[in-house]
């Protein structure tokens, strides 16, 4: 695990913190991506209430999760920058926004940081659905197949 | 599908499931409704097993020999039936 212990005097203090503790909770957790993307001016991805992502606001009933925190105890976490730059002008002062990048739902992350959402217990198919679909987790279904009319379900 | 080939499917359900789960717990080692679900299915995949092999012979290598003969060899092999 990384040790982000530096008593709150890093450049950019992690969000959420209170008194140097690292905390994960609601006000340091950015809201979640909606799994669509686009492609070449194609949307791809499941559309909400699909696929269980209308779920993803659920906070899983993880005991290690919500475990206090012994005294000087640290938790890893996604830190993101408390002010980023905004995107949209470029040095000469021209407008950017929206086709030379740094807006997405991660502009606040530090770049070439690769981040995973924890996965929950929940959403499970049937026995038999599950080896027809690949996945026993319904959230972890993508039939990424533009074109396709496959629901996901 | 005739009765075995129904059995030997309901052999792949669950091992897929039960795959699924185990990866699931790779990275949530404590998550109690998780184990439970690992332990339900793994019940039923060794029951299964047992019923299978006792009705139509070895599923692997590892589930033979009482009969009296080896039928790993003498019989369709599982994926042949």
């Amino acid at each position: 695990m990384m040790d982000m212990r530096n008593n709150g005097q890093g450049p950019r203090g992690p969000i959420g913190s209170d008194s140097g503790r690292v905390r994960r909770g609601p006000a340091s957790r950015p809201s979640m991506p909606t799994g669509r993307f686009s492609l070449y001016g194609q949307t791809y991805g499941p559309r909400a209430g699909e696929n269980g992502f209308g779920a993803l606001q659920y906070e899983p009933e993880d005991p290690l999760f919500d475990a206090p925190l012994g005294e000087d105890e640290v938790r890893d976490q996604a830190v993101p920058i408390a002010d980023p730059p905004a995107a949209g002008t470029d040095p000469d002062g021209e407008n950017t926004a929206g086709t030379c990048g740094g807006d997405g739902v991660l502009a606040a992350y530090p770049l070439a940081m690769v981040y995973a959402p924890d996965q929950a217990w929940r959403e499970l198919y049937e026995d038999e659905e599950a080896l027809s679909e690949g996945t026993l987790f319904r959230e972890l279904n993508f039939p990424f197949c533009p074109g396709c009319r496959r629901s996901g379900r | 599908m005739n009765e075995q080939q129904k059995l030997y499917r309901r052999i792949q359900v669950c091992s897929f499931v039960l795959q699924e789960t185990a990866l699931y717990l790779d990275s949530h080692p404590f998550c109690r409704q998780a184990l439970r679900y690992y332990q339900k299915h793994r019940r039923l995949r060794e029951e299964l097993i047992e019923q299978y092999e006792s009705r139509y012979g070895q599923l692997t290598i590892y589930g033979g020999g009482a009969s009296g003969s080896w039928h790993w060899v003498t019989e369709p092999f599982p994926w042949e039936v």
